[in-house]
């Protein structure tokens, strides 16, 4: 399984005409920001910029495209252009996708299947188009579009990518439809009411499918994790006032048993938690 | 509280005393990178696997001590964001 290092570029820039000139990124859907749905989808990512003049959490770079107003084309240079070190891959993402995290998790299931030779995959739409803002880039041919391009400012996206190799993926389950109009975003909200808060994430089989896809790609025998005993060692970390120290904990637990594959991790969980009991809790200011 | 601004100086004795009686390297605990990682999961995937993705880190760390931290860290993000899109 290849681990895929990426950045993420998301366009927010500009008004949605036909949805009368709202910001799209704040659309709320269900009580979540539009925006916040979409950087959802690009977690993991080494470094994340948002293209517009929107709000953005922690962590994530806001860039502009220059000048302002100049269309999607110039946003993703000015995005680009924004990461510091760039990863071998590039996420690109329009912010008024709804389904941004089912359908990038397509793209990075298919990246696997790419030839050697693509320069990127691209989710197809419903009626087949390619959609180069869902889409994702070998970073050193996204940035030889442009350099062949020229000035991208008023430029299509698709214009500035005709000159790559672009796999096309399909969606699937997953919907790459965008929000143009207030009644698609009534259609979209009216179709995809609020999950009850995480109940799908709280199913002990979905940690276990994590525990399971995260062995995979780590290498490691996922017989030998016991979630529950971890999740009872960091309950005892923090009821002992030391819940910041929750995670290490368990990342010491599993750095002793990696180093130790003989050791019983029964004995050494007792050990590690007698090690935590003795352990000098700051005080609280 | 951010989980991200953890006192990491005044929580390093405890971290200390704990490598000590484990036989772990402390060198090995880089918190701000373990708190992101933790972080991301609980984001994208769910709260509890949090402290099972820092877990997971360690034990690949130590089964393959050759590999890339960074790169370990990125698959189990991107394991969570799977499990939680």
């Amino acid at each position: 399984m290849t681990v895929v290092t990426f950045d993420a570029l998301v366009l927010a820039g500009g008004q949605g005409s036909r949805m009368g000139h709202v910001s799209k990124a704040d659309l709320d859907i269900n009580g979540e920001r539009l925006l916040d749905i979409v950087l959802r989808a690009t977690a993991g990512a080494a470094t994340t910029v948002v293209i517009g003049a929107v709000d953005v959490p922690d962590g994530v770079l806001l860039a502009r495209e220059e000048p302002a107003g100049t269309g999607p084309a110039a946003g993703l240079l000015a995005g680009l252009d924004a990461v510091e070190s760039p990863a071998a891959w590039t996420l690109a993402l329009a912010c008024d996708l709804p389904d941004a995290p089912s359908a990038v998790e397509r793209l990075f299931s298919a990246v696997d299947t790419a030839p050697t030779n693509a320069d990127g995959l691209c989710l197809r739409d419903a009626g087949g188009e390619l959609q180069h803002l869902a889409a994702l880039y070998r970073t050193a041919a996204l940035r030889r579009a442009f350099d062949v391009w020229g000035d991208p400012a008023n430029r299509s996206v698709r214009g500035v990518m005709a000159s790559l190799a672009l796999l096309p993926v399909d969606p699937g389950d997953a919907s790459v439809e965008d929000l143009d109009t207030p009644e698609q975003l009534a259609r979209w909200v009216a179709s995809h009411p609020a999950a009850p808060a995480n109940r799908k994430t709280d199913d002990k089989q979905v940690w276990r499918a994590f525990v399971e896809d995260a062995c995979d790609r780590l290498g490691l025998d996922a017989e030998r994790v016991d979630e529950h005993a971890v999740l009872r060692l960091t309950r005892r970390v923090a009821h002992q006032g030391a819940r910041p120290m929750a995670p290490v904990s368990a990342y010491i637990l599993g750095l002793a048993l990696g180093s130790n594959p003989d050791a019983d991790p029964t004995e050494m969980i007792a050990r590690l938690q007698e090690a935590i009991d003795s352990a000098p809790v700051p005080p609280e200011d | 509280m951010d989980r991200r601004d953890v006192d990491a100086a005044a929580w390093r004795p405890w971290i200390e005393h704990v490598c000590a009686q484990t036989a772990v390297d402390p060198a090995l605990i880089d918190l701000p990178d373990l708190l992101q990682l933790t972080a991301t999961v609980a984001d994208g995937f769910t709260r509890p696997m949090a402290p099972v993705a820092a877990h997971l880190w360690g034990l690949a760390r130590a089964s393959d001590p050759q590999g890339t931290p960074s790169s370990q860290a990125q698959a189990l993000a991107a394991a969570a964001i799977r499990a939680g899109a």
